[in-house]
Formats: structure tokens, sequence, C-alpha cells
């Protein structure tokens, strides 16, 4: 998730975008995000459909925070599988 | 962005995108985080009422001896309920600020106030585990229930109070 979000920073991704591309079902996912955002990793807002009659979504990009832990985590190969084993 | 955001930013994801299985998927996963999420704030505010209600026990401990000069015993009983309905109040007020819906505080003090009575009520018997003593707790029984009950109700509208008054005053997410 962390990834596939540094990739497409400075980007806004939904999350129906980010389940396709990562291959995580919802209930695997969105408990993610949360995590991420609650550790200030990760910046959720709402964004106004630009079709009348459907309901605003939620868009998500990585915090300056989280792009400094994509950076340590990609310096340092031993981190990186430490979190991914984690 | 609180919980209640997270589940409707998903339940509008699930209704936005054409594809069946994953909205389907969400709405489900939107269900069963709603619940778990009330599960845990139930437990969470009962939790807090209790302690609340401890203070306020003990707070009452420490301070109807002080008052005690003379006072007959409906007075000082009068005074403790006083305290312990402030401290629900406050406690009420607390737990509407924090953002817990004022009836969940409400069932919370009813939940509680039952289980601790339920509780009682199984024990007693136990602790009266001499010949005779069934009479008596036949005849101390019956007047006690109606006051209870009172205080129960008292109890839960006043919690409810606090916490539709600390619900009013909650800053915005």
């Amino acid at each position: 998730v962390l990834l596939t979000l540094s990739e497409r920073h400075p980007a806004w991704t939904h999350g129906y975008d980010l389940s396709k591309v990562t291959g995580l079902k919802s209930g695997t996912l969105y408990p993610i995000l949360r995590r991420l955002n609650e550790q200030e990793l990760l910046e959720a807002r709402w964004e106004e459909s630009e079709h009348v009659g459907r309901p605003p979504r939620h868009s998500y990009q990585l915090s300056n925070k989280g792009l400094q832990l994509i950076h340590v985590l990609n310096a340092s190969p031993a981190l990186s599988l430490k979190g991914i084993l984690i | 962005m609180s919980p209640e955001e997270w589940n409707q930013g998903i339940r509008n994801e699930a209704q936005i995108v054409n594809d069946i299985e994953w909205s389907h998927d969400a709405q489900q996963y939107v269900r069963l985080s709603e619940k778990k999420d009330q599960l845990v704030t139930f437990v969470m505010t009962v939790f807090a009422i209790e302690i609340i209600e401890l203070l306020s026990v003990f707070n009452t401990q420490i301070l109807i001896p002080m008052w005690n000069v003379g006072v007959s015993d409906l007075t000082i009983s009068h005074i403790g309920q006083g305290i312990v309905a402030l401290f629900t109040f406050l406690g009420g007020l607390w737990l509407g600020k924090e953002g817990i819906r004022p009836r969940l505080v409400a069932l919370s003090i009813l939940v509680l106030s039952l289980f601790k009575e339920v509780t009682f009520l199984v024990l007693q018997p136990w602790e009266w585990g001499i010949p005779g003593i069934g009479i008596l707790w036949e005849g101390s029984a019956a007047p006690m229930w109606l006051p209870l009950i009172g205080w129960w109700l008292v109890s839960t509208l006043v919690g409810f109070l606090g916490a539709s008054l600390g619900e009013k005053t909650k800053k915005p997410n």
C-alpha cells in the first residue's frame, strides 16, 4: 500500500483503485489505510464528485511523514524486509 | 477522520464504483466494522461509567462524614445520591464531548445498573445462607424495587442530559 501510494504521489488515490492495484480486499485495505492515517503517514480527504447526485469520495495521499518513511525503507533493505515480515 | 467518516467514505466508494462484487464486499466490511466499533464504544462507555460511579461513591464516603452532624440517615442518603447524580452528569458531559452518543451513555448506565442488581440478587441468598433468612429477603426486597427503578431512571436521564450537552459542545473533528 505504501509503495503504491508513493509511486502515485503527489496524486490522490481512491480506495477502489488502491484495492485493484494492490489486490487487497476492502476488509484488509481499509484497516491498513485507517492505521496509516492514525500514524499520520497518510492524508485522507473528501472529494466532491464531478457527477451530479453522486456522493463525495475519499481519496488518499502519503503525507510528508509517510514519504520520509518510504525514503528510509528504500535506503535500508534490511528495514524494508523487516517491514514486510511484520 | 472519525470512524463514522471512514465508514461513510467506504460506503460512498461502494456506491460509486461499477464493480458489484467489490461493492458487496466493501458494504459487508462496513457493516462488520460498524458493529465492532459500536461494541468497543459500548464496552468502553460501560467501563467509564463504572469508574465514574466508583469515584462518586468514593467521594460520598469521604464527604458525608464531614457533614454528618445532626442530620438524618435519609438526608445523608439524599446527599449521597446527589453526589452520584452530579458525577453521572459530569461523566455524561465528558463522554458526550468525546463523541459518545447520549443514548449509548443512557443504555450503558441502565445495563450496568441492571447487571449490578442482578448480581446482587443472585449473590445475596448465598451471603444470607442461614435458615429463616428467606422471609427477611422477601420482606425487604419488595419495597426496595420501586425506589431503585426510580433511581435508575433518574441516573439514566441525568447521564443522557449530560451527554447531550457534551455532544452540543463537542469540537468538530
